[in-house]
């Protein structure tokens, strides 16, 4: 009957995929936004009428070559959108570093962060969200736009304090400019100091990785060979807190 | 053996004692019915005498009334156990064992000598399908359809009764979904119950099966809109599934078998000197120790562990003046996933999803017929309902339980007009656990990851109390029915009423034109009316149906009803950005529905039933109207089953519908809190602006009973899903949403369900 096909249909959904090419996550085959590096993993607004503002850099990877440009942008058809503020970009900052299979962007941006007045402290960890949005663009490769919030506490938050610590995240296997052959068990090491948990994300220039956020998985060739450029980012779950590390290997 | 039969594979003959001496002089018994009660196995009048026991083959119930003819032509008659003790001559012959419905058996006298009984087994007959399956004669109201138990097992998708509304008119429906909308209600706004009670939940979620074993139903009545006081708080349709009313004269088992889902037993016995039923039932899925070797042999980096499950227990007692039901309930469903995401935070990578849901109900209906005219139903239920949810990060504990008194009074008046009275009393006790964000239904593409999370720990009691009060009327060939819903909801803080009018108007024998007006009222949702979650001060959502129908009659087994339709539902519940909740959509639907229907004989049944409707939104006052959420323009079903011989069925069904709406996607962003990709749509794109492909389906079967002398097999084997090719069930795009495939339905399937009555 229709109730026996269920493992059938589950079956159906585990081995479908898309017409075409199979697309995933981890791979860096076009401009790919990282994430987003803030000075501050929580922020304090200020008590009198002015804005503070706090320095975001925002990372990106991409195929060698490239050209990026960024400006800012309005995410006007976000529902879930706080209180809008000002985002600066500093083009001057725009950098990109060069890797063995991709290159990795970023450009700083200051935000201005509106007075506590002026926010809206809602949800169980009674904080205010202050969005932002920036568009990059490839000349070659399409466009990225990246958006996110900004977390703050009211003032004299307990959060203020246990919330304050920026993540670290690094690669622990494989190591830098190692010589693999067939799959390559990967291991990040992610921390935090913070009272939250981590959310970690792989990225790859080739090559699959069967669980792109787990810290420990394995990273399949196919059929790649020579040098690799892998990418661990990590954010917190309630701040949203950045850090990233990369490491080149070779495939062989 | 020296007797012969025509079917002598189809009768066996138990030797019970030694053999007797025949009597020449023995005169055959006549058909007084005193005579047919004399103890089996007896000697008549010191003659010898065999007793036969003439039963039907495949279950072992006694024939009664079946007529045994004897060489010199004397008829006589087998009793209410289906014996009859018969004095046998000395003379060799032949008797013909004859009883509608039944293949005649003709035995050799002969073979009789010596036994003092002999079972006899009747296979059913090729049905002469001269004969209309009459149904349950309810009240007319304009856009009520019932169907039987017995179609609805061989058509309904799953073989479940209370999915047969999915190929009924006004109706639209997706594959693997039990869910139904009616005339453009969303599946919530319809109402389900089992005889007099509301249950929280009908389907198993996990199964897409429903929590109601078909043995302890006696017929689905269905109502697309236009329904009667007696039933509110929905603006959609109802679906009412009837227990039985009937008492088995033998006990019957039966199970099912059905690898690798799950497993059913059933049990039905006569009580108390066969004047009362006790049916119990009990199924359990075992899904979840089969899917996980599936998922591990195909290397799935998934945990998948779902369960469902119930049990019942009927009791039904009639009386000289009506008949006492208690009905008992308890059903659960669950699931525990734990998959790759990129919402996990955990160092495994894993996300996790579960959730359980159970619930008990115990209900009594004791229906009586007093004085004056009055008939009296009354139908007190208990009920709990627990349901968690674990999601990520997000928890929802909800445990309800309270009492719902039910009371129905009927009388009949001069001629055939009827006054209708009835009161539904109901108060609980819910204690809520919640830390989620608000959702917010009206963005398509709405992520709770990226909503702040709300937490509320309460505990809520509620009540309501309706009542109804409706007559039958006729004048002439005009038949009207006014009525009057008055009703309370604590959830609302108000009370109102709704007025409703069904009338049918008999044009000619075979011709009745008919129709209906009437406000139906629905309290939001609990979520939407939390303090939180919510806004407590919403509104009822209000609908107005108003229905034109023709139905005629063409012969006793041909009928088919032409119905026009148009419904507004005001006050829909939308997201808001002060109020969280506001009362402003609305929802205009409008169509036409055919439906032609070759009425249930022994051999054939089946119909026709086409929809075109058009559902129109709107969000708030003055904005343009757009696509409904639920906008299938055109649905077509068709249904058949076929006796091909007494033991062998064939039957299927198709189905085509304009694809479901769904909103485009405009562009992505990468939400960098979330390291995911979120979708947009455009600025001035309405929801639900797109359309998947038209869909159809044809699922075929056929069904054979392998009859033993009191117990049956039924082998079911058909194709589910065949199509042309495969069908879009739903659209899926590529991590970044840059690429959009439809998302394709499984190819046909072949099944097979074995099913055992002993």
């Amino acid at each position: 009957m229709k109730t026996a096909l269920l493992p059938a249909f589950c079956l159906a959904l585990l081995t479908c995929s898309c017409d075409g090419e199979k697309e995933r996550y981890e791979d860096v085959v076009k401009l790919r936004a990282l994430g987003v590096l803030s000075d501050k993993a929580v922020v304090e607004p200020s008590t009198a009428a002015t804005s503070q503002s706090i320095s975001l850099t925002f990372y990106a990877a991409h195929p060698h070559g490239e050209v990026i440009t960024a400006e800012a942008y309005q995410d006007s058809s976000r529902s879930s959108a706080g209180v809008p503020a000002t985002l600066i970009i500093d083009p001057n900052s725009a950098a990109t570093e060069a890797h063995a299979s991709l290159d990795i962007y970023h450009v700083k941006a200051t935000l201005s962060i509106p007075p506590a007045e002026a926010l809206k402290f809602q949800g169980i960890n009674k904080n205010a969200t202050v969005p932002y949005a920036v568009k990059l663009t490839s000349r070659a490769n399409g466009t990225q736009i990246i958006v996110g919030n900004i977390v703050v506490f009211a003032p004299g938050s307990p959060q203020l304090a246990t919330l304050a610590f920026m993540p670290t995240v690094k690669i622990t296997a494989p190591t830098k400019a190692a010589a693999v052959t067939g799959n390559q068990d990967l291991s990040a090491s992610a921390t935090t100091t913070g009272d939250e948990s981590l959310r970690l994300g792989w990225f790859t220039s080739d090559g699959e990785i069967k669980n792109r956020n787990a810290a420990v998985t394995t990273w399949d060739p196919k059929k790649t060979t020579g040098e690799v450029t892998l990418i661990a980012t990590v954010r917190g779950a309630k701040t949203g807190a950045f850090a990233l590390d990369v490491v080149d290997f070779t495939a062989n | 053996m020296a007797w012969t039969s025509r079917r002598r594979h189809c009768l066996a003959i138990a030797l019970l004692g030694a053999a007797c001496t025949l009597n020449p002089t023995l005169q055959a018994q006549t058909p007084a019915p005193a005579a047919l009660t004399t103890a089996p196995a007896a000697v008549v009048s010191g003659v010898n005498a065999v007793t036969l026991k003439v039963r039907v083959k495949g279950s072992g119930a006694p024939i009664a009334n079946a007529e045994v003819t004897t060489p010199n032509r004397n008829k006589q008659f087998t009793n209410k156990q289906g014996e009859l003790i018969w004095a046998i001559p000395n003379e060799d012959g032949q008797i013909k064992i004859y009883r509608a419905g039944q293949e005649t058996e003709i035995l050799e006298i002969s073979a009789l000598r010596g036994k003092k009984q002999v079972d006899i087994f009747m296979l059913p007959a090729i049905a002469a399908d001269n004969e209309v399956i009459v149904r349950g004669e309810r009240r007319p109201e304009a856009s009520r359809k019932t169907i039987t138990i017995a179609e609805a097992v061989k058509v309904a998708p799953g073989g479940d009764p209370a999915q047969v509304p999915k190929l009924l008119p006004g109706v639209q429906s997706r594959s693997f979904s039990p869910d139904i909308v009616v005339r453009g209600s969303a599946p919530e706004d319809s109402l389900y119950r089992v005889d007099n009670y509301d249950m929280p939940f009908i389907f198993h979620r996990i199964g897409n099966l429903s929590v109601v074993p078909p043995q302890m139903l006696a017929d689905v009545e269905f109502s697309t809109g236009g329904f009667g006081g007696q039933y509110g708080n929905v603006t959609g349709g109802v679906v009412v599934l009837h227990t039985r009313s009937d008492v088995p004269e033998t006990p019957k088992f039966e199970f099912k078998v059905n690898i690798p889902f799950y497993s059913a037993l059933y049990y039905e016995t006569p009580v108390n000197h066969g004047k009362d039923l006790l049916a119990a039932s009990v199924r359990r899925s075992y899904l979840e120790a089969f899917l996980p070797l599936i998922l591990k042999k195909n290397d799935a980096d998934l945990t998948v562990v779902p369960f469902f499950g119930d049990e019942h227990l009927f009791y039904f007692h009639p009386t000289d003046d009506g008949h006492l039901k208690i009905l008992a309930t308890h059903a659960y469903d669950g699931l525990h996933l734990l998959f790759p995401s990129d919402a996990a935070t955990s160092p495994s990578g894993k996300a996790k999803f579960d959730f359980k849901t159970s619930f008990e109900l115990i209900g009594v209906e004791w229906k009586k017929s007093l004085d004056n005219n009055w008939t009296m139903i009354l139908a007190p239920n208990l009920f709990n309902n627990d349901n968690s949810i674990d999601v990520i990060d997000n928890t929802i504990n909800i445990k309800v339980r309270g009492v719902v008194a039910h009371a129905d009074f009927t009388r009949k008046l001069d001629g055939k007009n009827r006054l209708y009275l009835g009161g539904e009393l109901g108060s609980g006790l819910a204690d809520i656990y919640v830390v989620a964000p608000v959702v917010n239904n009206d963005d398509p593409f709405f992520d709770p990851a990226s909503a702040p999370k709300l937490t509320v720990s309460e505990r809520v009691i509620y009540s309501s109390a309706t009542g109804w009060v409706a007559t039958d009327r006729y004048i002439g060939d005009l038949m009207f029915t006014p009525g009057l819903r008055p009703f309370y909801y604590s959830q609302v803080k108000k009370s109102g009423y709704d007025p409703r009018l069904n009338w049918r108007y008999q044009l000619s024998k075979d011709n009745a034109l008919k129709g209906a007006i009437g406000q139906y009222s629905q309290t939001p949702q609990f979520q939407d009316v939390d303090k939180v979650f919510g806004n407590p001060n919403l509104k009822y959502i209000r609908s107005t149906h108003y229905i034109l129908g023709l139905e005629t009659a063409w012969t006793d087994r041909w009928l088919s009803d032409v119905q026009v339709f148009y419904k507004e539902i005001n006050g829909l519940v939308r997201s808001d950005p002060v109020t969280v909740k506001n009362n402003d959509g609305r929802l205009i639907s409008s169509g036409l529905e055919f439906f032609i229907r070759r009425n249930v004989t022994e051999r054939l049944f089946g119909w026709v039933a086409y929809t075109y409707s058009r559902n129109r939104e709107r969000d708030k006052p003055g904005s343009r109207y757009r696509n409904g959420q639920y906008d299938q323009t055109n649905v077509l079903n068709l249904v058949g089953n076929y006796k091909i011989t007494p033991i062998w069925d064939l039957g299927g069904r198709f189905v085509y519908h304009t694809g479901d709406t769904y909103t485009g996607v405009d562009h992505s962003v990468y939400d960098a809190n979330l390291d995911k990709y979120q979708a947009r749509s455009g600025l001035n794109t309405q929801p639900y602006n797109k359309r998947l492909p038209s869909y159809h389906e044809l699922d075929i079967y056929a069904e054979r009973d392998i009859l033993y002398d009191t117990s049956k097999l039924t082998w079911r084997m058909g194709i589910e899903y065949l199509a042309l090719q495969r069908q879009a069930q739903g659209v899926q795009y590529n991590y970044d949403y840059t690429k959009t495939t439809y998302f394709r339905g499984i190819p046909p399937i072949p099944y097979i369900e074995l099913r055992g009555t002993i």
